[in-house]
């Protein structure tokens, strides 16, 4: 099957905006760094808009779009209804910093944030498990969904508490998340391309070579994430190293997955393009 | 509140002599474009070593699935079931165009109109059916193989079909949940049905040539 770019994108970016604060708000948990700065809330809600229009672009009607309210259980619907709630979460937020509301409220709004970012980027993969791709019915395409785009998240948390210059330790707890979520993202994969390999054969051209970049960039984040661990001080190279192989083995792994994604019958032959 | 009717086709693949009839009737029909179709004959090669090899012809459209996939994924409803007909239609001027549903149908039997930017599929003639008369492929069937009706009415010619065959001569494309109830007749003396193996059926032995555009 063909890849659908648009699709990608959206996953990508929106999720990567996602993670972003997520990954910012659990270092503020864990007491390793301030709450998610401005520049921080920014960038997540500039990434998640960009990625919610980077998904109508594949619509043909967008003209109908409140037809979406006749079916709020597709997984379209859930995916922009939770879009579109983390968007308006992050504005409270952001509003709240801007005006510099109490702590503990800002907290509360920031860790209900963090909740729906985490949640968002797997439903995004979950709409995907359908009975009609017998490749995608694994419960490891949704969680590689939601791990690799932790990657992207957590490298562009890392990079931008470096190119801020925050103190050591919270840098340094930037890189253990992005290792982590490398880590993560490391099994997951493999647990989705050993249940979809069965499909391998039938694959569009290229997906080896997808599947390969996905664990190549993984790998990638995973060392720059190691690095910024041990050199905190100056992790600013390794920021863009774990943000660009976190985003690269996101989209890597969503090409493959739409290249894997062979019908289980196709009479017409109709393509999706 | 009286149950939903379960209108299907059944296609007796016993009497199909493969002459594409159907398949032209539809598209003349519904006014399908070049390129496009909701109703498509399928060879199934022959299989075998000669002189034991043996062919049919397998018409696919609509399986009128039970729990249809494109109904649960289409974001604004625009796929829906029928409470008077039971049958899976598509309302176009809902339709977004963002193909999930293609994506679902486990069969790829949705089709896309270019033009007007929209899914279609197979209404078994909604338009022709609700004034009393047989889908266009029924009428037009020159073997006498399709059949129209609704599957809980002992008196309907689906119904009636199927009961003149064992249980071993009917069958439906292979299920993956979605429930097909639209049924296919196949004696084991005409041919042996090949739809249990999916990847056979997609790769080895499925043939498009002499469809009609």
């Amino acid at each position: 099957m063909e890849a659908q770019w648009s699709l990608v994108l959206f996953t990508v970016i929106s999720g990567a905006g996602a993670w972003l604060f997520a990954t910012s708000m659990m270092g503020a948990l864990a007491r390793k760094n301030p709450l998610p700065t401005k520049v921080e809330t920014i960038v997540a809600i500039v990434l998640l808009a960009v990625g919610g229009v980077a998904s109508v672009t594949h619509l043909k009607h967008i003209d109908r779009i409140f037809e979406a309210l006749n079916h709020p259980t597709s997984g379209i619907f859930v995916e922009a209804a939770l879009i579109g709630v983390l968007i308006v979460l992050a504005l409270i937020y952001l509003i709240m910093l801007v005006r510099k509301s109490g702590e503990s409220g800002t907290r509360i709004v920031g860790v209900v944030t963090m909740a729906i970012a985490i949640i968002f980027p797997f439903m995004c993969g979950y709409s995907y498990m359908m009975e009609a791709r017998q490749a995608w019915m694994t419960i490891a395409l949704p969680l590689s969904y939601w791990a690799t785009a932790a990657v992207a998240g957590a490298g562009l948390n890392l990079l931008l508490k470096a190119v801020a210059k925050d103190e050591a330790a919270s840098v340094g707890f930037a890189g253990i998340l992005t290792v982590a979520c490398s880590a993560v993202a490391a099994v997951c994969s493999i647990a989705f391309f050993v249940y979809a390999g069965a499909w391998l054969g039938n694959a569009k051209s290229g997906c080896v070579a997808w599947i390969v970049a996905t664990f190549a960039c993984i790998v990638i984040a995973l060392v720059a994430g190691a690095l910024a661990v041990k050199k905190a001080e100056s992790a600013t190279a390794a920021g863009v190293a774990a943000t660009a192989a976190g985003v690269v083995c996101a989209i890597a792994l969503r090409v493959a997955m739409w290249l894997v994604g062979t019908p289980l019958l196709d009479f017409f032959l109709q393509p999706l393009d | 509140m009286p149950s939903m009717a379960r209108n299907c086709l059944v296609v007796n693949l016993d009497r199909c002599i493969g002459c594409y009839s159907c398949e032209v009737a539809c598209k003349m029909e519904n006014d399908i474009a070049m390129g496009e179709r909701w109703n498509k004959v399928l060879q199934i090669e022959p299989a075998g070593v000669f002189p034991d090899v043996q062919t049919y012809w397998l018409p696919v459209q609509c399986q009128q699935c039970e729990g249809a996939p494109c109904v649960h994924v289409c974001p604004t409803g625009a796929s829906y079931r029928d409470e008077e007909t039971g049958k899976v239609l598509v309302d176009k001027s809902k339709c977004i165009g963002c193909r999930y549903c293609m994506m679902a149908c486990p069969y790829g039997v949705r089709s896309w109109n270019k033009e007007q930017k929209v899914v279609e599929k197979c209404t078994m003639c909604s338009h022709l059916t609700s004034a009393g008369e047989k889908p266009a492929c029924v009428k037009n069937c020159c073997g006498t193989a399709r059949f129209y009706g609704d599957l809980d009415d002992p008196n309907s010619d689906v119904s009636k079909e199927l009961a003149k065959y064992p249980a071993e001569s009917i069958h439906h494309l292979p299920d993956v949940g979605n429930g097909p109830i639209s049924a296919y007749i196949l004696s084991p003396k005409i041919a042996k049905w090949a739809g249990e193996d999916v990847h056979q059926t997609t790769s080895k032995y499925m043939t498009t040539e002499g469809s009609v555009d």
